[in-house]
Order: C-alpha cells, then sequence, then structure tokens
C-alpha cells in the first residue's frame, strides 16, 4: 500500500528550523504587544554631530544608532546612509550597514534548499565555530544541518552543545525539542522544555510542551500554566497563536468540539504557520469555519503546508505537489512532505516515476522515514521495477518499527506479491495487513489497506473486486479519509 | 533659547586664567553628549607658550531646566566627580591617560553670584583616532595596532586606580603626535571606592555601549561590571580600525539585518544567543578584513577581539585570567603584553 498522511494525527509539534528561517517567520519576536516596533529616534548627540560635521564617523554613529532605534524615517540618517555609500573612504562594512538601513523590510521567500545545501552548511557552519565557539545558535543550526543529512547522534551532540550554552533561549529550547523528537527521543524533549523557567511565561515554549506531551502521551506539568498563557490578553496574538492550536487538538482529542473551535478562532487571528496548518488539517474533523482559516492564510508568510493540505483535500494535486515540495525544502527532516507528495503522485496522478524522482530529492533524514521507504518500493513496483522494488523492502530494518509501520509493509509485500503474480499469497498478506490494523483500532488504515488490494483485484479482474470495491466505498466513506473517496469512485 | 551674551561661561575669550592661561579661541559650544554642559575653548600659556583646552562648566543652562535645583545638583555633582577623578589621576603616574593641567574658577564680571564659572585645562591633542584614520589612503596597520596597545594601557592605569572610564570610544582615544595615543574625557568614570550618585544611569552612547549595558544587566553587584564594559569597549576599536564601526554598531546591524530590522530587545539572557550569533557573524566579517591586511596576525588580532568584545560580561577577557585567584578578570596586563607584541610585529615589517 501507498502510505499518505493522517491528518488526525497531526500536532503543533515545533518545527527544526534554522535561525535565519526562524526569525524570517517572526518566531523570535518579543511576545508582549507593543514591543515589537519600538519606532524610536535618534538621539540629538548623533544627529548634532552629523549635521555639525558631515563625516564618515559621525554618519557611522548616525545611521547605526538609527537602526537600533528602528528610526527608518529620519531625513538626517537616510543622508547619512546615502552619504556611506557615496563617499570612497568607506569600508566594505560601512556600506553594508548604509544599504541595510536604506533597503526596505521585505523578506525574501526562503530558497530551496537541496542535500548539497546542507553540505556546504556544514562546512560554513563549522568555520564560523572555528572564529567563535561560544554561539548556541551556530551550534543549533549545524545540528539541523546534521540531522538533514541524517547524522543524529551529531545532531544530537551539537545539540546539547547549543543547550549547555543557550538553554534560557526559545529559539535553542524549540531547536532542541524538534531534534531531540526527530532522534525519537521525545521524553528528552519534553524534560528538556519542563525544565526551562520559560515554559511558564513565555506561549511559545508552552505550545511546545502542550504539543508535544499530548503526541507522546507525556506528563506536562504546565498544562494549568499553559491554558492561562493564552488567555493573558498582554500577549501579542501571534505569540499565542501556536499555543490556542495545540490546546485546541488537545480538546478535539477529549472531545470537546466547540472548546476546540473556539482556540482555533483565537489561533487564527494573526497566526503562524504551524497553526493555519494545524487548522487546516482539523477544519474537517470540527467544522471549522473555512473563511477564518482563509483570513489567516492572508497574514502567514509562507503557509507551504497549509496550502499542501488544502490542495489535498481539494483534489487539485499539480498545486499540491509544488506546496510539498516547498513545505519538504523549508522542514528538511519532517517526512511528511515527501509521503503526501509521492503518494500524490504515485496514486493520484499515477505517476510513479515522480514519485520516485520526488524521493530521490528528498534530504536522508526524510528518506530513513520508514513510510518514505514504503512510497519508494510501491512507487518503483508500481513503475515496474518490481525486483529493485523487493530487494529494497528486504533490505529494510523493522526491528524497531511501530506496529502499524510493520503492518504497512506488510501490505506492501502483498502489492509486490500481485505484481510478481502470487495473487493467493498477496491477498493472505493484505488480509494480515487489513486485520493487524483493525485490532490496533486503526480503521482508516485498514480501509486504505483495502482500497489498495481491491485496486489489484480490479486489475487482476477477479470475482471479488466488485464486492470489495463496494466495501471500500462504503468504509472510506464512514472513516472520511480524504482523496480516498475520489480514488475509490475509480474502483 | 537664552542669549549666549547672557551666559558667563560663553564669555571667557580673551580672559586671563590662574597659572598664566590666555583664552585665545572658542571652539564649540556645549557639547550635547556630555554629562553636564561645557563651553570649550583654545588656551595658551604665556611664558612658554603652551597650548592646552579649556572646558569651562555653563551653570545658567541648569536655571532653563524645568527643574532648575535638581539641575544644578546634577551638573555640578558631575563636575565634581570628574574633577575629583582628574586629581585621583594627577598624583599617579599615568602615562596614557590625558588628564587636567589645572583647574579652577573665574569670575566674569556682571553676573553677580553666577559669574563664577569652574573650569578644567587640558593638554591639547593633535586630534583623535578618528581624525587620524581620515587622513589615511590605506589603513596603516602598525600604527592601528600600536594604538590599541597605547589605548589598553591607558585603560590598565586608570583600572590600576580603580577607576572604570564607562565611555571609551575612538572620540576618546587622543592622538598627541609627539607621544602617541591616550584616554582622555573621564567624565562618565566613576571611582571604585567612590559610591557614585549615579548607578550608570546616565545616557551612554548607543553605539558603544556593551550589550548588557543596552538592557540594565548587572551580573555583579561591585565595579566589575563598569570594568568589564571598559575592556568590551576596548575590543570595540579594533572593529572600529578594521571594519569602520563600533563592535556594537555592527552586532545591532546583524541583529537587525537577522530579523528584517524588527528586532526587539527581551531581556538581556533570553536574547543573548541571538547577540552572540550576531557577533559570530561579525567576527567572520572582521576575519576577512584582517586577512586581506595581513594574514599572519589575523588569527591573534581575531582573538583579541573575540575574548575583548564577548557579548556575555561572565566570560568577557583573557580565560587564561582565570587560572589566578587574585587576578581580577578585568586585569589588561595581558592584553597590554599581546597588543605590544602585535604592534612591535608589524612595526618590524614595515621596516
Amino acid at each position: 500500500m501507498n502510505k499518505t498522511i493522517d491528518e488526525k494525527e497531526r500536532k503543533t509539534i515545533p518545527r527544526f528550523l534554522d535561525y535565519f528561517t526562524a526569525s524570517t517567520f517572526g518566531l523570535l519576536r518579543a511576545i508582549k504587544i507593543g514591543s515589537l516596533y519600538d519606532g524610536g529616534v535618534v538621539t540629538n548627540q548623533t544627529k548634532i554631530g552629523w549635521t555639525t560635521s558631515h563625516n564618515l564617523f559621525n554618519a557611522v554613529d548616525l545611521v547605526a544608532e538609527a537602526i537600533v532605534t528602528k528610526d527608518f524615517i529620519s531625513e538626517d540618517a537616510f543622508n547619512a546612509a546615502q552619504f556611506i555609500n557615496r563617499n570612497p573612504k568607506s569600508s566594505w562594512f560601512m556600506t553594508k550597514l548604509a544599504n541595510h538601513y536604506l533597503e526596505g523590510t521585505a523578506i525574501d521567500a526562503p530558497e530551496l534548499k537541496t542535500v548539497e545545501t546542507y553540505q556546504l552548511k556544514i562546512s560554513k557552519i563549522r568555520s564560523f565555530l572555528d572564529i567563535y565557539p561560544g554561539n548556541p545558535v551556530a551550534w543549533s543550526d549545524l545540528a539541523l544541518s546534521y540531522a538533514t543529512l541524517g547524522l543524529r547522534t551529531k545532531a544530537t551532540k551539537s545539540m546539547a552543545i547549543a543547550l549547555q550554552l543557550g538553554e534560557n533561549n526559545r529559539f535553542v529550547l524549540r531547536s532542541a525539542a524538534g531534534c531531540f523528537i526527530f532522534n525519537n527521543e521525545p521524553d528528552r524533549a519534553i524534560h528538556t522544555l519542563n525544565k526551562s523557567d520559560l515554559g511558564s511565561i513565555d506561549p511559545w515554549i508552552a505550545s511546545a510542551i502542550v504539543a508535544i506531551a499530548d503526541g507522546y502521551n507525556l506528563k506536562s506539568r504546565h498544562l494549568r500554566t499553559a491554558k492561562a498563557l493564552s488567555g493573558e490578553t498582554g500577549l501579542s496574538d501571534f505569540s499565542r497563536s501556536e499555543l490556542n492550536a495545540s490546546l485546541a487538538t488537545m480538546e478535539i482529542k477529549s472531545g470537546s468540539n466547540k472548546e476546540a473551535r473556539r482556540l482555533f478562532k483565537r489561533s487564527l487571528i494573526d497566526p503562524t504557520e504551524n497553526a493555519l496548518a494545524q487548522a487546516e488539517y482539523m477544519k474537517k474533523a470540527i467544522g471549522l469555519d473555512s473563511s477564518l482559516i482563509d483570513d489567516g492564510r492572508k497574514k502567514v508568510y509562507v503557509p507551504f503546508e497549509a496550502n499542501t493540505i488544502r490542495y489535498y483535500f481539494e483534489g487539485k494535486y499539480r498545486e499540491c505537489l509544488e506546496a510539498a515540495n516547498s513545505w519538504a525544502s523549508f522542514d528538511s527532516i519532517n517526512p511528511d512532505p515527501v509521503i503526501i507528495s509521492s503518494f500524490v503522485a504515485s496514486t493520484c496522478l499515477e505517476d510513479a516515476e515522480g514519485a520516485i524522482d520526488i524521493i530521490m530529492k528528498a534530504t536522508p533524514a526524510q528518506k530513513e522515514n520508514l513510510s518514505v521507504a514504503n512510497n519508494m518500493i510501491f512507487s518503483l513496483i508500481e513503475k515496474g521495477e518490481l525486483r529493485k522494488g523487493v530487494y529494497l523492502l528486504n533490505k529494510l530494518d523493522i526491528s524497531v518499527a511501530r506496529d502499524d509501520v510493520k503492518l504497512m509493509l506488510k501490505a506492501t509485500r502483498g502489492f509486490a506479491a500481485f505484481r510478481s503474480n502470487r495473487p493467493e499469497y498477496a491477498r493472505e498478506l493484505y488480509r494480515k495487513a487489513i486485520t493487524g490494523f483493525k485490532d490496533l483500532g486503526d480503521n482508516r488504515s485498514a480501509a486504505i489497506a483495502k482500497y489498495f488490494l481491491a485496486r489489484e483485484e480490479k486489475r487482476l479482474a477477479s470475482d471479488y473486486a466488485e464486492a470489495l470495491a463496494d466495501e471500500v466505498k462504503e468504509e472510506v466513506k464512514r472513516y472520511e479519509i480524504p482523496t480516498f473517496n475520489i480514488l475509490a469512485q475509480k474502483l | 533659547m537664552t542669549n549666549d551674551k547672557l551666559r558667563p561661561a560663553e564669555l571667557l575669550l580673551g580672559a586671563k586664567l590662574d597659572g598664566g592661561w590666555v583664552v585665545t579661541s572658542k571652539i564649540s559650544k556645549s557639547s550635547v553628549d556630555s554629562r553636564y554642559l561645557s563651553v570649550c575653548y583654545r588656551v595658551e600659556r604665556k611664558d612658554d607658550k603652551k597650548k592646552a583646552f579649556l572646558k569651562v562648566l555653563d551653570y545658567t543652562l541648569a536655571m532653563e531646566q524645568p527643574d532648575p535645583s535638581k539641575a544644578l545638583h546634577e551638573l555640578t555633582e558631575a563636575f565634581d566627580a570628574e574633577r575629583e577623578i582628574l586629581s585621583q589621576c594627577k598624583g599617579s603616574r599615568l602615562h596614557r591617560v590625558a588628564f587636567s593641567i589645572a583647574d579652577g574658577t573665574f569670575n566674569v564680571e556682571g553676573f553677580g553670584v553666577f559669574g563664577k564659572v569652574s573650569y578644567l585645562i587640558f593638554d591639547s591633542a593633535d586630534g583623535d583616532i578618528r581624525k587620524q584614520k581620515e587622513l589615511w589612503q590605506d589603513l596603516d596597520l602598525a600604527w592601528c595596532l600600536r594604538s590599541l596597545h597605547q589605548s589598553a594601557v591607558g585603560l590598565m592605569e586608570l583600572h590600576g586606580l580603580g577607576i572604570a572610564h564607562q565611555d571609551l570610544k575612538p572620540s576618546k582615544i587622543l592622538v598627541f603626535n609627539d607621544s602617541g595615543c591616550k584616554v582622555s574625557d573621564l567624565e562618565r568614570a566613576s571611582h571604585k571606592y567612590v559610591e557614585a550618585s549615579e548607578k550608570g544611569n546616565f545616557k551612554l552612547s548607543i553605539g558603544y555601549m556593551a550589550p548588557e549595558q543596552w538592557y540594565g544587566w548587572h551580573f555583579k553587584n561591585d565595579h566589575t561590571d563598569r570594568f568589564m564594559s571598559d575592556i568590551y569597549q576596548l575590543g570595540s576599536l579594533i572593529f572600529f580600525f578594521f571594519i569602520g564601526c563600533s563592535a556594537t554598531q555592527a552586532i545591532d546591524m546583524k541583529l537587525s539585518k537577522n530579523n528584517a530590522k524588527s528586532f526587539t530587545k527581551v531581556n538581556f539572557e533570553e536574547d543573548l544567543p541571538y547577540i552572540k550569533q550576531a557577533f559570530g557573524e561579525v567576527l567572520f566579517d572582521l576575519k576577512k578584513r584582517l586577512d586581506e591586511l595581513d594574514p599572519r596576525q589575523s588569527d591573534e588580532i581575531l582573538e583579541l577581539a573575540a575574548e575583548l568584545c564577548e557579548p556575555d560580561p561572565r566570560l568577557r577577557g583573557d580565560k587564561k585570567v582565570l587560572a589566578y585567584v587574585h587576578v581580577p578578570r578585568y586585569d589588561l596586563q595581558r592584553y597590554v603584553s599581546r597588543f605590544n607584541i602585535l604592534a612591535r610585529r608589524a612595526e618590524l615589517r614595515l621596516i
């Protein structure tokens, strides 16, 4: 079977991002209302210095001070910046300073990164750290690059150093949580966050604690504080957005859809891209008003994941692939964008080669995920490269895999058996997988496995094909599995 | 605005002061970055034609403030504090600190009790390091390193007397053609054993403050904080010489750039990683520049810059000093030697 994402399982786990992306997304902004833009003015001291004597030093003093005080409308500072740019004696750094003052605040979209980008980044960060090793942000960025390349031990070691150097910082703490989650250590992630004093005052940290505790059934001693923070009016809506989305997701789990809707509504006033994506995933389950999400989307800088999911639900597969490509690039250790896009390419668009291409371009961290590997095997077999697919399937180490993953691979083995003309064996494997999913209480995956079985039966024009197809249509409808309702109609 | 002619401090041209000093010309009006308002003149001693610099306290400006008695109190207190510190320096053998050569009061006729003005006379310099740098077509590495060495000596001499300068910046490093560079202007200095009236509340130059000073963060309640910020400002001079702006200005620019012009200071400890990241980027840029200038010495200069301007004051300074229990963290002796070696090497290469 080809794996797709399970929208109901999604949590607002903090992303493991590099410093530049995190700051571009505004994740490092102050949490208090009114402290974002100081809107200060340059002091008389530097102004008079500049007006009394137009020289390079006074110009630098004035422009630098205008940058600190965020006085970007000062005519004097503007003239001083132009003076620096025109002066042949200006150093390269002075020109940089002046240009920064003169340039606008528009932000470029994050560049699409490849594996090579991360390799180069590692060497750059290492030389950076050679000069100044006490920089926790650089250690965190190094950890991300290592993690992206699948070097888990190096990644966690680098992150441990980052934590030692900056344990009271939001960016470092959230990155550490993301890193430890990636390394399958959710308890270490929550322990790190719980240990920090920020959990009780910073909604970004409180959100991470709630999401991780909820997602991995771990204890959180910050839940009450998190709820209080979510309603604290002195904090900006943006800073509380992710926390409200995390709490809303928790409410859905406990069956309180009304409270979840209220919290999502609040989280969408000025949403982060993570909170927007969460709302997009959950909107069907709780009947969230789409217009709220649309309004929120306008405020989000790059809603890659939210767009991917939206297009996926709407059946706009080409657009979905494009958005997923950007999502995979900026969220470099998350396998979900690769899972969804390889699924869409291979199953929805019937382009197995396209799916293989997507997976080949994924980062090592994404590729090593068993669901991504499963989709690669599925696409290879679908494309006709049966031997290669089976070879990869046999090579997978599933000793520590979760039960649902083992069942997924069993179904894929069934798919391989169908394509190698062993239908009886294939049916048996599929049957075991479906029963296994049902035993786990995962009826959704059981229905998806049944869909792939029905697809093969139809291909063989077997006697069970029609009855099975009806069964699939009914189950897909019952469990409200997006996209499969469209796919099942083709059976 | 009060007419300048109504201010006694503005009317000293031609006046004869104690010690044979005659006021020859006015340099500028009250400097706004001063802790107190003063008027500056050039003076000349009649007998030996020695030229000097005169700073006159302007009391009348205090009268224009909303709370004149408070302003007058602050003004006189700041002036007295500087005079006190300068008199201490005078009694010690300081080679690299420009201190006053005379002080006193002068009565300007026609103003009654307000006619009395206090003044300080300083050695007249040939400019400051900014002026010197402006004269060059290409950077003179040996001169820069020697200037850094001399500034370090000046600061060490002050620290030796228990005085923290607190406002060391390029305009405060005076250049004397015959004797090199000297640390000057002790307006904002404070003494270790004298309770300062303002616990660092006076306005520091934004572009030159140490990062902890942006936040008003103190890691020790004694005078150590102030000495540590002096060390930072000494290191900042390296950035001034080689990249053209202070470490603080460079860090601020990087912070602003990294945060799309919207970086907001929250609290020192939480923001420290971002400041360190910005500092790392600045060091990277500095290294590029130093490699162009002298790749053989670039690593050592960079190390000095990294140690002196470390954004975290708890880690600032020479790490080897930590091993000595009786040597304070802000001790500059090792830096003086290191700057001296670097300067000497650069000078030898010129021969």
